[in-house]
């Protein structure tokens, strides 16, 4: 009964990529939080950029929580930032998954045709993520 | 009364009011009349004037004179109680829906503009209605009656009698045991002060000051004040000022309904209506906490300690519906309603009067109440220093000691300690108290910093947290703040919520808190503070303290504006639950000011649903409608069933708008979307006026798309233009009929009066529930010529007459599907004609339907779909800066002007290579003008003849073979104009075409010899009365065939010597039949030569294989499919004509034509009646014969081209088909035309390619200036050797052809030998 709301937010705090990642049934919950996730990982972001200066890490553990979800994240070397809000504690998971999805990331950025900051609309990345979440968040 | 609200009090003052001595009032019935009479009760009376206009001095125990500044008293009827929950629940409810404040201020975080309310006046008076409406509590006595005020009136004879009575009330309510509301600070010494209050209008001084020296004789000097008011009449004009107006809060009597009408909800189910999302309950935000409520349920409000029915509190807690508020009884003495609410305060009073009032307060403060404070001081520090160190018991003086114990640690978390009124503890913290109350706040810090820790000693945590809570404030007001005092707060905060469970007083705290710490500017802190106390059980408070936390969220260093908008969604969210629309309203609406255009869609779609529904309770139905609208956007990842549901909220809300402001009209829709790049405009349209079997002229498409044609086309018309305006001056421009992204308009098209205009626009659906639309029209607006404007808008309101709606629907028919159906997120191409029946200028503007969900028809909304004035590309507008805005959306009409129609007899879409079609063009003038002149342009004149080719000039390939054309004087763009345009219907002193008539024109077309898709175009051009129209000269009908050719003879033929012996020459030709349908016959009829030295000899007719010649339909002789025939024939020189003077065309055709029939179907003759003979001059051998020039030929080439000619010999066969298509037979005829130039060279129809590569060879050799082909072999001039030298030369190229030869003449012996 987990339950991972991920999103890499751009510059401008647009959201350029989102996936929900959960062993709960999909027709049981699958709407209810779905806005509340974004509102959680929105707010966020505000530490997000308060906490970014004060590590060296890439990662930052847990930064926010509201009621009985938290949020972890983490910032790409051009300030983009992964955040994921889940409900259970998988510190070591979501280190692995940030860092493949990381890998995915600049990989997808480099392409000349992908203007930074725009949605991700790849097939393959939407691919690779659901991969990663299910390899490293949900097992 | 506590008053925190109106004055922008700083935090001090605000603490100050709080903590401000409480003073009884009791006031007998005279003195109650004389008050009523300025329409106040003495305690309200006061109100303004509480606050003291001079210094007090107090002294401390150790005799120290301290200066009290800006003491305020809060003066209290001694019969007012705190209302019961519900009650005081309905009051929370009321001081925030009437607070209101519409002005805002523009505070720019993060490039992001932000609109927030200048102050929060809903916050200020909840927080003042919330700490008025507290119960008074047993661990402090900041709220307990100090003393008591006993109001008298010197109109009493009997005044003495009536203060002792009033005085043995008081005393009555003092020495209850236990204690009952009001509390008392000291029950057992209360000073009881008179006031004796004099009617200075009524009567004299003298008179109340003989009752006020019996009084003070009675209870001494210093407790009786005498106070003169009401010294002018009621009824003449007052000239003071209502000071009284923002002390004063009584509840409205009549307006009880509007503000529940407004806002909220009428019973519970609708108020959960308010705040649910059909899919997404809005509820499940705070699931986590949804347990908490079962359990909140069986607690006991901690607000009402003496409640007489708690079960009565439990039952009415969660139903605050206004009428079960309506039945609780009011006590009339606090909440005065029987006073007018409306009516002037103070209209007794003069300057005088307000001045005595304020020295009254001064005096009671300075006489009577400051020496009982310095005595009561005196007496508890004794009491406290005496009882020091005598502990009640051991154990609690041990723990003392030796035991550092904290809230929560024990298992109890009861009060462990139940303390007597004279225990020490409590004396220090009533010291404490004291101190604060009267300003002595480092006295006061250490009083209740030694409380605290007994209290902690002796676990009595509810007092401890008081003491905690007045210590931090004590250190605040001294401006000794620091992080530990802070602390001190914090901890009786969470010493309330979580040891105690003590809400109120935790909320108590954090509102003290907040003053302290916003005065700190530690706004993180606050923002925490308030967080916490966020909690199920009051969904007003939480809304209330989330607003402010997000506020504190906005003034952090840096800002955090986005934890802002999330706290401000959830407090709005919290708003809707307590049934505040107004507030929920406004908070989601701050909070879209972050979330708009950002892409964080479900979060968007939340907040614009909320907003949606709130607007809608609240009336303000545009606001909703365009939340609802914004709902519905393209790209919107709500499920199907969630959008049919915003659909059918936005129609119904759309609906109820239209219906209560009908003046709004039609109404932009948004749904579906007008793709505004899709608009299309024809403005010629072919009046669809034939007959069925004729083919109307196709014209241009609406759906066509005009790119690589289009400058074929403006080609041919320009030579027709040229060409009609006869060598006048003439700048070219192409005319323009579509009008499309593509091709924008940069002028205003124009149309023609009475004529169709076609608009086409592509309809998208963006939501995933299939919608219907109908009443489908297009919205306009005409300006007339006189500058009169008219529109159909008004055929939409329900204020139009129906006389005008006549007439405006009489302007312009509009014809288009009455309805439509679009499927989810899908696309509709919608196609409209509008007929104009008056001239000036037309605006299209948009479409109007009506749009339902296909799963409820019922519910639609007729709406607008508007057209955008799109923008043309700067590239495509003459490399200026400015943008042009394109015009194809606003029409010109003119007057009627005369209309070609043009049709054509059908052609079949597939023809036969070579195939002949006759084609009967039909023109008629449709208008009411004669037509002067009608041209014809044509981009591939070869495929076509005319039969009446009037004036038919001898084409210049067939006059260079009579002479030699390079000295003539022959302009290139005349003579490329001359093969292209014809002249129609040129009628010597006549116009081409009167009005209404008719003409018919034969025209041949033929297909070309290459296989595969054909296209022709036509192109009509006629000539306008000049005077009629300046802006239409001319006008264009088009037409093309899109035909498909089939391949059906491959033709061969070779001239040879067919007798060396006689030197005859021969002509030898191979047929196959192509076709690749099996059914497809051919027939050969006839072979023609076009010579000028020879002609075929009659009767010499050699079958050279006809083995795969068999019976067909219409013939014995007939080439079935992929069969194939050959036979020779000879030719006869002949005479060579020498003509006089240049031969018309026909005769000179008529000389050099030689004919033989070969194996004719039947129906030959028949058939070559219906195509054109050979001989005439509009037979396609004249086109054969005729070199066309290029378009954009150099005029070198053209030179060049025209003064040389090139001898040959054409073979034409002529020939038949029977084609079964489909089960339908067709009989074609056609014409295979076969150029020879050299001997023993092979020409072939349709050309084969290496063959073209061997002509091309043999005319760069030096042949080019030999004569005809056979000649050159020389029966007369060339000697034996050099034709020798000849024939091996063509044998070089031709050399797969000797076997044939061999048989070729092997046969021809043998037939000669059998002749």
């Amino acid at each position: 009964m987990s339950t991972y709301y991920f999103v890499i937010v751009g510059h401008n705090d647009n959201p350029i990529f989102e996936k929900e990642f959960s062993t709960v049934n999909k027709e049981q919950r699958k709407e209810d939080h779905r806005h509340l996730s974004q509102f959680i990982a929105h707010a966020a972001l505000d530490l997000v950029d308060e906490h970014k200066w004060k590590t060296a890490n890439m990662q930052l553990k847990s930064i926010d929580r509201f009621n009985q979800w938290f949020v972890s994240a983490f910032i790409t070397a051009s300030q983009i930032r992964f955040i994921i809000v889940h409900d259970n504690k998988n510190d070591e998971g979501i280190k692995n998954f940030f860092h493949e999805i990381y890998d995915t990331y600049i990989k997808h950025s480099m392409n000349a045709f992908y203007k930074i900051d725009t949605p991700i609309k790849s097939p393959m990345f939407e691919k690779k993520s659901e991969i990663f979440g299910r390899k490293y968040l949900l097992s | 009364m506590i008053h925190l609200t109106g004055q922008n009090y700083n935090a001090r003052d605000v603490i100050k009011n709080i903590f401000s001595p409480l003073i009884g009032v009791m006031t007998s019935n005279m003195a109650d009349e004389i008050c009523h009479r300025n329409n106040l009760s003495f305690v309200e009376l006061l109100q303004p004037f509480a606050k003291l206009p001079n210094d007090a001095h107090f002294r401390d125990v150790s005799g120290t004179s301290v200066s009290v500044r800006g003491l305020r008293l809060n003066f209290c009827d001694v019969d007012w109680r705190p209302p019961q929950t519900v009650l005081a629940r309905k009051m929370l409810n009321e001081s925030v829906t009437n607070a209101h404040n519409e002005k805002t201020r523009l505070a720019t975080i993060a490039g992001i503009d932000l609109e927030l309310p200048t102050a929060e006046p809903w916050f200020e008076q909840w927080r003042e209605t919330f700490l008025t409406v507290q119960f008074p509590a047993e661990h402090e006595f900041t709220r307990h009656l100090l003393s008591c005020l006993l109001v008298l009136s010197s109109a009493d004879t009997q005044i003495v009698e009536t203060a002792q009575k009033l005085t043995q009330r008081v005393q009555q309510m003092q020495s209850i045991t236990p204690q009952k509301l009001p509390k008392w600070f000291q029950p057992t010494e209360v000073l009881n002060s008179y006031v004796v209050l004099h009617e200075a209008s009524q009567a004299d001084l003298s008179r109340a000051q003989q009752g006020f020296e019996l009084l003070k004789s009675t209870f001494g000097d210093n407790r009786c004040f005498l106070v003169s008011i009401n010294s002018t009449d009621p009824n003449s004009a007052s000239d003071i000022q209502d000071y009284w107006r923002t002390y004063i809060k009584r509840q409205p009597k009549a307006d009880g309904m509007t503000t529940s009408e407004l806002s909220a909800p009428k019973s519970p189910q609708e108020a959960v209506s308010v705040i649910s999302m059909p899919a997404m309950q809005m509820s499940q935000l705070m699931e986590s906490q949804a347990h908490v409520q079962e359990n909140d349920l069986t607690m006991l409000h901690p607000l009402s300690p003496m409640q007489e029915s708690a079960t009565e509190a439990i039952n009415s807690k969660f139903s605050i519906s206004s009428e079960s508020i309506a039945s609780q009884t009011i006590n009339p003495n606090v909440w005065a309603n029987e006073l007018d609410v409306d009516a002037p305060h103070g209209c007794c009073l003069a300057a005088r009067d307000i001045d005595n009032l304020r020295h009254f307060v001064q005096d009671y403060a300075v006489r009577a109440l400051i020496p009982y404070i310095e005595h009561l001081v005196v007496k508890l520090s004794e009491g406290v220093t005496n009882k020091k160190g005598v502990s009640k018991s051991l154990l609690s003086a041990t723990k003392r000691w030796f035991v550092t114990s904290k809230p929560g640690a024990g298992a109890n978390n009861q009060n462990a300690v139940i303390y007597t009124n004279e225990s020490a503890e409590l004396q220090t913290r009533k010291l404490g108290d004291l101190y604060f109350m009267f300003g002595h706040y480092n006295l006061a810090f250490q009083a209740y910093h030694q409380a605290k820790r007994d209290f902690n000693a002796d676990s009595a945590w509810q007092y401890y947290a008081g003491a905690l809570e007045m210590a931090a404030l004590s250190a605040f007001m001294l401006g000794t703040a620091h992080s530990k005092t802070y602390d001190y707060m914090e901890d009786a905060i969470v010493c309330y919520l979580t040891v105690c469970k003590l809400q109120q007083f935790a909320t108590r705290a954090t509102l003290l808190s907040m003053e302290c710490l916003k005065t700190a500017r530690l706004y993180g802190d606050v923002a925490k503070q308030l967080i916490r106390m966020t909690s199920e059980e009051s969904d007003l408070r939480s809304a209330l303290l989330l607003e402010q936390a997000a506020y504190c969220f906005l003034v952090t260093q840096p800002p955090m504006h986005r934890k802002y908008a999330f706290h401000i969604v959830l407090a709005g969210n919290r708003y809707s639950r307590a049934g505040q629309r107004k507030h929920a309203y406004r908070c989601y609406r701050q909070a879209y000011q972050v979330f708009q255009q950002r892409q964080w869609s479900l979060a968007e779609d939340h907040i614009q649903y909320t907003v949606a529904k709130q607007a809608y309770m609240l009336k303000q139905l545009e606001d909703a409608s365009r939340s609802f609208a914004h709902l519905l956007r393209p790209g919107s990842l709500q499920s199907a069933q969630q959008q049919s549901s915003f659909l059918k909220e936005y129609i119904q809300t759309q609906n109820e708008l239209l219906k209560r402001s009908p003046e709004l009209g039609l109404l932009p829709h948004a749904l579906p979307q007008v793709v505004q790049s899709s608009v299309r405009v024809l403005t010629l349209v072919q009046p669809p006026s034939v007959q069925a079997p004729q083919v109307p002229a196709s014209n241009i498409d609406i759906n066509s798309n005009l790119t690589r044609d289009e400058s074929i086309w403006h080609k041919i018309e320009e030579m027709l233009v040229i060409t009609a305006a006869s060598n006048k001056p003439f700048v070219f421009k192409p005319s323009r009929y579509l009008y499309t992204k593509q091709q924008p308009a940069t002028e205003c098209p124009l149309a023609v009066q009475g004529e169709p205009i076609e608009l086409a626009v592509t309809l998208s659906n963006s939501v995933r529930c299939p919608i219907t639309l109908s009443e489908i029209d297009l919205l306009w607006r005409l300006t007339l010529d006189n500058e009169e404007v008219l529109s159909n808008l008004c055929v939409y309101e329900q204020s139009a007459d129906s006389a005008s709606k006549a007439a405006v629907s009489a302007a312009i028919k509009t014809t288009c599907p009455a309805t439509l159906e679009l499927a989810e997120q899908a696309e509709h191409l919608l196609h409209f004609k509008l007929t104009p029946k008056l001239t000036g200028r037309l605006s299209i503007l948009g479409v109007v339907c009506r749009v339902a969900s296909k799963v409820e028809p019922a519910a639609s909304l007729l709406g607008l779909l508007q057209f955008e004035t799109q923008r043309i590309k700067p590239s495509m507008a003459k490399q200026s800066s400015q943008t042009l805005l394109d015009s194809r959306l606003s029409i010109k009409l003119v007057p009627q002007v005369p209309a070609l129609s043009v049709s054509f007899s059908p052609v079949p879409p597939e023809l036969l290579a070579g195939e002949i079609v006759p084609v009967h063009i039909t023109l008629r003038n449709l208008g009411i003008a004669p037509i002067e002149e009608i041209y014809l342009g044509c981009d591939n004149p070869r495929c076509l003849t005319l039969f009446e080719q009037q004036g038919t000039e001898m084409p210049l390939t067939i006059l260079s073979s009579l002479r030699n054309l390079s000295n003539d004087k022959l302009v290139k763009d005349k003579e490329i104009r001359r093969q292209r345009v014809f002249r129609l219907l040129q009628r010597q002193g006549h116009a081409a075409l009167d009005a209404q008539q008719g003409h018919t024109i034969s025209m041949w077309l033929q297909a070309p010899h290459t296989a595969g898709p054909f296209t022709l175009r036509l192109l009509f051009y006629y000539a306008l009365p000049s005077a009629v129209n300046a802006q239409i000269k001319y006008r264009l009908v088009r037409h093309i065939w899109h035909v498909q050719v089939q391949s059906c003879l491959q033709a061969e033929a070779t001239c040879v010597v067919s007798n060396a012996v006689s030197r005859e020459l021969g002509l030898d030709v191979s047929l196959r039949n192509v076709n690749a349908a099996q059914l497809t016959e051919v027939y050969i009829n006839s072979m023609s030569l076009y010579s000028k030295e020879y002609s075929l000899k009659r009767n010499n007719l050699y079958i050279l294989n006809n083995m795969e010649v068999c019976a067909g339909q219409a013939g014995d002789h007939c080439l079935k499919s992929s069969k194939c025939c050959s036979f020779q024939c000879r030719l006869q020189a002949k005479d060579v004509q020498q003509f006089q003077d240049l031969p018309t065309l026909k005769t000179l055709l008529q000389t050099r034509l030689s004919r033989l029939e070969i194996m004719p179907a039947h129906h030959a003759q028949q058939l070559e009646q219906h195509t054109p003979q050979l001989q005439e001059p509009h037979s396609f051998l004249t086109n054969e014969e005729t070199f066309y020039f290029n378009t954009n030929i150099s005029t070198e080439e053209f030179n060049a081209s025209v003064a040389t000619y090139d001898p040959h010999a054409t073979v034409a066969i002529s020939w038949s088909a029977l084609v079964q298509k489909n089960s339908v037979q067709r009989v074609a005829t056609g014409l295979h035309f076969i150029k020879l130039y050299n001997l023993y060279e092979t020409g072939s129809c349709p050309p084969v390619a290496d063959a073209m590569l061997r002509r091309r060879l043999s005319t760069d050799g030096s042949h080019q200036h030999e004569f005809q082909l056979p000649a050159d072999e020389g029966s007369e001039a060339a000697s034996e050797p050099l034709g020798d030298d000849d024939v091996a030369d063509f044998w070089e190229p031709n050399e797969h052809y000797v076997g044939q030869r061999c048989l070729l003449e092997d046969e021809t012996f043998v037939l000669s030998a059998r002749a």
